[in-house]
This record gives C-alpha cells, structure tokens and sequence, in this order.
C-alpha cells in the first residue's frame, strides 16, 4: 500500500543547494532542519508554491556574516595541485620514454606539417594586402557575350582611361599593360628588366614606397623612369640613380625621376622597373590611337574608390560605359576587388566561381587532418596505457580527489606536452623552411617578433591539447577505484581505441589514393600527344635588329649548323597572343567565335616538328602573302569538307587555303588545341624558333648562337628561352598540388604507422605472459607473429574498403574539371591496398617479431 | 565581553527557551513566540537571536533530535546557562524597582 502514501514534497533542490554552498558547516544542520520543517507545514498551510516562495525567502534571509561560510579558513591548495599535475607529468613522461618519445614524435610532426601548411595558407591569402587602400582598388574586368555564355576578360580597351577619371566616386584610375621587358642600358652595362607602363596615379593607388624622388607628377613625365631599388642597384651600382640619363630599348633617353622599394613577393604586381605610358605615347602612334581605340582591348585596368564609396554604386555607373562604342555586341564593365583578383580568378558566365582558393580550403582541411591523425594517437597511446596510471587515478579519487580535478590534471599534462612538441615543431619548421620554401617556391617565412604568431601559437596549444586530450582524461578518470584497486580496469576502451586507429588509416589510405590519381593525372597530360616536339627547341625574343637582320641570322645559323631547322612566328609556341574573326563561304550564325591568329615564317611546321595534313606550308617557291594555312580544330569548327581552296575573308582581306596543320597544343595543355589561323606577315614577329641539331651540345651551341645574336643584334642582351621548359611551367600548380599532396600522404602514412607502433608494442607487452606459455606449448614464431598483427592488420583492411569508395568518388570529381582524363584504373585502390597492409604489418612485427623472439623463460620467469 | 544586557526581542528568546525547556529549537522557540504574542517573526531573526543569546554566554546548545519531519537534520537544542538565569532574575528584579517607583497617583488617573 506504500504507493498510497503521497510523496513529501521537497523544498526546491537549488535553493538548498544554495544554502549548502554558503552556509558555514556548522549551522547548516539545524538551519536546513528548521526551514525542511516550515516548508512541510507551509505546504500543508498555504499550498506548495507558496511554501517554495517562501523557502527561497528564508534562504536568502539567512545570507548573513554571521552565517556565511568563512572561506578564508580553508586554504585551496590549487597552487600545490598544480605543481603536483607538472611532477607527476614529467615523471611518466621520463619513466616511459619509449611511449612519450612516440607521442611527443607524433604530435611534433603532426604540429610541424600543419605550421607549414598554414604558412602557405597564411601567404595565400596576404597577398597584396600590404596596400593599405586594398579595400578601396578594384580591377576593371568586361564580360561578353562568348562561345559558352558571357566571359570575362581581365583586359579593357586603353580608351576607358579618360572616361573612368571622370566617374564620380573614383579617386584613382591607372592603366598598365600586362607585362613585358625592357632592356635599360647605362654607360656600358645593359639589362633585361621587366616592367609595367604606368599612369601617374600608379603611385598614389599602390604602395610601393618611394625611395627617392618626389610623388609629384611621378609618371608623368614623357621621358622619365622610375626604378625599383635592386634595378637601381644593378644598373647603377653605388652611384646615385635620381636625375641620371639611362637609354630604354636603344630608343630613347629617360631621366631616372625616382627609385622605388621591389615590390614585395606576395605582390601580384610584379615589375623591375616604371614607364610612364606618355613615354611610349610619343614613341609608338599605335599607344597614342589606343587612347581612342574602343576596339582592341590590351590592357589592365585598376582604380581606387574615394573613401566610404559603395563599389555597387560605382559599378553602376560604369557598366555601360562601353555601350556607346560597341555595336550590336552586349559588353559591360564590372568591378572585382583586387583583393580577390588572386585567389578567386575563374568566370563562369560573368561570375566568379572560385579558383586558386579551392587549393587554400584543400590543404587548409589536410592541415587539420594531420593535426587530428597526431591527436588520435596521442588519444589511443594514453587511453591504452590508462592501466599503468589507474592505480594512480584509483588512489587520488580515494583521498578525495574530485572527476573534475582529475580531469584537469591530465589534459593540463597533455597541454605541457603539446606545447614542448609545439615549441620543438617550431625549431622543426625553422630548420626545414629553405626546403619547404623550395618546394612550394614561396620565400616565407616565420615572424617571431609577430605577438599574433605568439597568440595563435597559444591558441594551437590549447585546442591541440584539449583535442588530444579530453578524451583520456574523460576516460582515465572514469575508473572506479575499486575496480582498479583490485586490478580489473584497463579492459574498457578497446573499441574506441580501434575505431580511431580505422579512422587514421581510413584518412591515410585516402590520401594515397588521392596522390596517386593526381600524379597519374599529371603524367597521363603531359604526355599526351601535344602535336609538336617541344625537345631542343628553343625561342628567342626579336629584340631590336633581330626582325630586321632575320634571313642573316638564319642562314648564319644553318650554315654553322647551330640549328637543324629555324623560322619565326608571331608568338611563342607556349601561347597564343593574337585573336580574330573571320568570315568564309558557307559560314553559319552559330560559327561566330573567335580564331587565334599566328604569322608564321618559312619552314614553320619543320622545326616545330608538326604535321601538314593536307596541301604544303609557307613556301618561298609561290608568293604566300595572301595564302593561309588552317589547323584541324579549325577545319573540324568551319565544318569544311574540302578546305584547300577555300576563301576567307578577314576584315578587308582574302585568303586562300593552302594546308592544313595537325593541332598544336599552344594555350593550356588541359584543353583541345585552339582552332588557328596561319597567315604569311613577315614583319609581324616576336620569336625566332631554333631547333637544336640532334645530340648536340647544348650549352656548345647556345654559345655559338648567342655569338650570332651578338653580332646582328648588338644593342639587345640575348635572352632565350626552352620550348619544353615554358611548356612545363604550365603545370606549375598542378605539380605543386601533387607535391605537397604527396608530402602530406606520406606524413599521415607517417604519423598512422606511428600510432600503430606504439599500440603494437603495447599489445605486446600486455601479452608477454601468455607469448611465453604458448610458446612453451610449441606455438611457432609464425603463429605468435600471427597472432599479434591480425588484430591490426583487420582494422587496415577495413580502413581500406571504407576509404576506396570515397576516394573515388572524390577524384572522379576532381578529374571532372578536365577535358582529358585519365583512367582511374583498379590496381591503383589494389597496390594502394597492399601497400598499406604491408607498412601496417611491418610496422607492427617490429614488436611481434620481438616478442615472438623472446625466450620464453625470460617473460615467465618472474612472478 | 559584549554587552551583557538584554534586548526586548532577546529577553522573549531567552524566556521561551525556559518555557519550552527540553525542546528549545529555533523553530519551536518561533512558534511559541508567535503564539504568546501574535506577532508575526521570520526564522533567521530567531536564530540570529539565539546565535548572540549563546556568544554573550546566556545560552547552552546541543545537537540532536533528528526526526524525518526535519529531513533527517539534527536540531540544536538550546537550554539556559546559569548566567542565563541570572541576567533573566536581574532584567526581571530590575522592572519590579522600576514598577514600583512609578507613583500610585500614575495608576489612580489623576491628571496634572
């Protein structure tokens, strides 16, 4: 019947909860009696809550000195306890080298690989922030109307540059080409240097500081130059640059007007040296046209908004600034912030859809990754020897130590061993920072003097510290005393510990698939079938005479049989520079895209080693000035069944087809060859093509050509440059990614394998005892080897088949964003699959073998 | 030692705990306050009472008396110390000289 009594009620719990806490000790008895008392009656009296109401009331009431626990009275001794967390740490840490050596290992290197990927990351995204109005430039960009949906381009017609001036809201307009050299002689030293033509607001928007020289009418002036401080150095030496006379191009005389700071390397503006566009304005009438020119679009274009200036609204008022000039075709401006011009520059359909930032989430991510695979060992390593320090936990809880206590205890061991593996991954990352600068070629470096290096270094500790070890301390204060005093802890946390060894591997063998589907992809481009033989091959610029003296130096060449083969063309092979629209019989609306236009020389597809498919290249034989030559991506775009013959019109001109060229890849090697035009200009030119005889000595010959150079083109350095070299730079990023991806493979391999070393040798050891007995029973060296590795060897393998499915299925997706792909063949998830399993075993026999190897006698002797 | 004379409020206390004699605990000692006067006390007054009764040496506690009605909790139990009794005699010795120094005209209503 006891379930008809009606339950006491109780006086709200957080109320005597409250007294508890405040009231001295002594009192609180007949305190807490007295009020248990009244509430009872009041409940009867006058209902519960108001009895509740009540309590509270008389709780509060009793807040009284006289009342208060006097706290003074018991000392807290977190001081001691502290000093107690350090010693206890240092010691296990000294008593089991072995484990600590392979946890502070772990950690180091997970710590040192996720410094230097946050280096990158860090460069990435500082570029051109050292502008201090980086807020306020934006870069002028057009979209049109292209072959798939609006494009845009990074160039705009010159003629933009009056008109911008005039748009409210704009502080600053400058123009520049996109980069070229220029060769700057002084007395008698010459030098090939790099540079931008500049408006006058160049130095007033960017701040590249002046050394020398006055910011008034910089620029401005139409024969003056402004040097950066290494040109100055260079061409100069120790005399003073400002106000001395230096000839450009053997064309002109500019007076030196200032010396500026070399743009730093996070700078997308790269330049050696500054030419006011007035300079160029009066020597070449094709820049003073270009001022009115809506037509051509050739150059870069920045401006700075005034202060507090909403982009959208400048924008607006620039949209259509080209409408007037462009008829029938939809062109409109739009404004992109310096600050993403970097990081985030692919259009789709006039909008920007990411780019080199999707690299910087990448590794950001596999930065964390590594960092969480170091984690996890350090979890799995201090969960399975929770046994040797349960007894230490048993008897602390006995004499009164608190869970939370206990907890603070080891994840504050945890911090101090993060922060000694973070301070040696810092020794780490100074020493192998040439190396690691080599690789992704940056120059970066750590700013010790930075105290947000300092901050976050301490912030990296915390969370590292906290991620590594919260679970430890969770699970090695959990243990009962009783339990472990009589010797059965230990036993829990198997299967955690296991589900965090399938996820390191599951992670590492991710990673090495990846790898190897990204150098496959790499090798699977670069070798395919280009069109040309880029071996050998080498490209001079036609500086000066060289246009002028061309047939002499060929045959010069050819005659001291310093060439197999040369001609000239308008481009470098590696690019194409030109664009145009033709017009032929039969054209359709849909066929309106544009053709990459290349003038080239006699014996064109000779040294370039390409086919002719059909009909004959440039001949001296016949008069060639209005012949053309097609490639097949060309042909297959006109849909022309017999294209030999065929005229096409191009602006006022008609030309005749008369061959037909095999693709050549030129742009991106990512893509199909572009469809091409070949026609016969021989004053348009900007590279001389050498092909170097067969088996020859390089640097012999580039010895006897430079010679030739020397001869017919005095006034210019000679400066070449190799086809096959240019055409790798192509795969500069993609290289990098493959290189740090396998970088990083390789470490999470690294750090796994370690992990799994320490719980092997662990596992082992546990098992000495029953090692011994079977061996004593006859088990074999095999059996116990056996014995001890399946275990682990089972979680590879599930790692395995987890990782497969998601790794294919990210790198076909990867693989999506090219034209040509390769296979993702099977043996690529078998190799990597055995390959895992096998380092997983050697890893783990290391221990096996050597507690298979021990006599039995030795394990079992003691007891 | 602090001031050994009695309040209005403390003489109450001190007298109830003779009253209530073996079972003078703070809650009782409030009912019956509350009863032989009407007036109306809130606990933590008393046991504040009680807490100086028993510094200025008038008092004598101990524990005990855990009922459930109390949720297991002991009570302090309260009885007089000798000074006690004596600093009650002297407050009550005390009114009678000052009760009988009051004129007999007071009492029969004549006004002045």
């Amino acid at each position: 019947m006891r379930h008809l009594i009606p339950r006491r009620s109780e006086p709200p719990r957080r109320a005597t909860r409250f007294l508890r806490w405040y009231c001295r000790a002594e009192l609180l008895d007949e305190v807490a009696g007295d009020l248990y008392e009244l509430f009872q009656r009041r409940v009867v009296d006058k209902g519960i809550w108001k009895a509740r109401t009540l309590y509270w009331l008389n709780v509060l009431m009793f807040l009284h000195p006289d009342y208060i626990r006097k706290r003074k009275y018991h000392p807290t001794n977190h001081m001691a306890m502290f000093r107690n967390y350090f010693k206890i740490g240092w010691r296990n840490l000294y008593h089991e080298k072995f484990f600590s050596l392979i946890n502070l290992f772990g950690l180091i290197l997970g710590l040192t690989c996720s410094i230097f990927i946050l280096l990158w990351v860090q460069d990435e995204l500082s570029w051109d922030r050292f502008h201090t109005k980086i807020d306020q430039i934006y870069r002028v960009y057009m979209n049109r109307p292209g072959d798939e949906g609006i494009f845009t381009q990074t160039v705009v017609p010159l003629a933009l540059w009056e008109e911008l001036k005039s748009v409210t809201g704009v502080k600053y307009v400058t123009p520049t080409n996109t980069g070229a050299q220029v060769t700057l002689a002084y007395e008698n030293r010459k030098l090939e240097k790099s540079f931008y033509y500049a408006g006058e607001d160049f130095l007033r928007m960017f701040d590249f500081k002046l050394l020398e020289g006055s910011l008034d009418a910089q620029l401005d002036n139409p024969s003056s130059i402004v040097l950066t401080k290494s040109t100055e150095q260079a061409l100069f030496g120790e005399e003073q640059a400002l106000g001395k006379t230096i000839r450009m191009n053997n064309q002109v005389e500019l007076t030196v007007s200032g010396v500026v700071e070399d743009p730093p390397h996070h700078s997308t503006l790269q330049f050696e040296c500054l030419i006011p566009f007035k300079v160029i304005m009066s020597l070449e009438p094709w820049y003073q046209e270009a001022l009115t020119n809506w037509e051509s679009s050739s150059f870069f274009m920045y401006i700075a908004l005034e202060d507090g200036v909403n982009p959208a609204e400048v924008e607006g008022r620039i949209k259509d600034l080209l409408k007037p000039h462009s008829e029938g075709v939809h062109q409109e401006l739009t404004l992109f912030s310096l600050k993403s011009s970097r990081l985030y520059s692919e259009f789709q359909n006039g909008k920007s859809v990411g780019g080199a930032i999707a690299y910087v989430r990448i590794f950001t991510m596999i930065a964390i990754l590594i960092l969480a695979l170091a984690c996890i060992n350090f979890a799995n390593l201090t969960t399975a020897r929770s046994e040797k320090r349960a007894k230490e936990v048993g008897i602390r809880k006995t004499v009164g130590s608190r869970r939370w206590e206990l907890i603070t205890q080891f994840l504050v061991e945890t911090m101090v061993i993060t922060f000694l593996s973070l301070v040696m991954a810092l020794i780490m990352v100074q020493a192998l920072l040439p190396l690691y600068n080599n690789l992704v070629n940056k120059n970066l470096s750590v700013d010790y003097s930075d105290p947000a290096l300092w901050v976050a270094a301490l912030l990296f500790t915390l969370v590292t510290g906290f991620a590594a070890g919260i679970y430890p301390a969770f699970f090695l204060s959990a243990s009962r005393p009783l339990a472990v005093m009589k010797g059965r802890a230990g036993k829990q946390g198997k299967l955690p510990r296991k589900v965090m060894v399938t996820i390191q591997f599951f992670f590492s063998i991710g990673l090495m698939i990846s790898t190897w589907v990204i150098y496959s992809q790499l090798h699977y481009i670069k070798h395919r079938d280009i069109g040309y033989n880029k071996d050998n091959l080498l490209m001079v610029p036609t500086t000066g005479d060289i246009q002028k003296n061309y047939d002499l130096i060929k045959h010069t060449l050819l005659d001291r049989s310093l060439a197999s083969m040369v001609s000239v063309s308008s481009s470098p092979v590696t690019s194409i520079q030109s664009w145009t629209s033709i017009e032929w019989q039969g054209q359709r609306e849909d066929q309106q895209g544009y053709f990459a236009i290349i003038s080239a020389g006699y014996d064109y597809t000779q040294t370039l080693g390409a086919a002719v498919l059909q009909g004959r290249d440039f001949n001296p034989n016949f008069s060639d000035s209005s012949s053309m030559l097609l490639n097949q991506a060309a042909v297959d775009y006109m849909e022309l069944a017999d294209p030999i013959g065929t005229t096409i019109r191009m602006g006022e001109q008609e030309f005749t087809v008369v061959g037909i060229l095999d693709d050549v890849v030129m742009t991106s090697p990512y893509h199909p060859a572009q469809r091409t035009i070949f026609v016969f200009v021989p004053a348009w030119t900007s590279d001389v093509l050498i092909r170097l005889p067969k088996g020859a000595n390089v640097s012999m010959m580039l010895k006897g050509i430079e010679e030739v150079f020397k001869q017919f083109n005095p006034a210019f350095p000679f400066s070449y440059s190799f086809v096959d070299e240019e055409f790798n730079q192509k795969f500069a990023n993609e290289e990098l990614i493959g290189k740090l991806a396998r970088l990083f493979a390789i470490l999470a391999v690294a750090i796994s394998c370690l992990g799994l070393f320490g719980l092997s040798a662990f596992a082992a050891e546990r098992r000495t005892k029953e090692i011994g007995i079977r061996k004593v029973l006859g088990a074999s060296v095999k059996n116990i080897v056996g014995l001890l590795s399946i275990d682990f060897i089972k979680l590879v393998l599930i790692a395995f088949l987890l990782a497969c499915p998601l790794a294919w299925y990210l790198m076909r997706q990867w693989l999506q964003s090219f034209t040509y792909q390769v296979e993702i063949n099977l043996d690529v998830f078998l190799i990597t699959g055995l390959v895992a399993i096998l380092i997983a075993q050697l890893t783990v026999s290391w221990q096996s073998l050597k507690a298979a190897f021990t006599n039995p006698v030795d394990s079992l002797r003691n007891e | 030692m602090k001031g050994t004379n009695l309040g209005e409020f403390e003489e109450l206390v001190l007298l109830t705990v003779g009253i209530l004699y073996d079972d003078a605990y703070g809650l009782a000692i409030m009912d019956e306050i509350e009863k032989r006067t009407g007036r109306s006390l809130t606990i933590s007054s008393v046991h504040k009472a009680l807490m100086r009764l028993e510094q200025k040496g008038f008092l004598h506690s101990f524990m005990g008396g855990a009922t459930e009605a109390r949720g297991g909790r002991n009570k302090r139990l309260f009885t007089m110390t000798n000074t006690g009794k004596q600093a009650l005699k002297e407050a009550k010795e005390l009114r009678n000289q000052m009760w009988q120094a009051i004129p007999k005209v007071v009492w029969e209503g004549g006004n002045i």
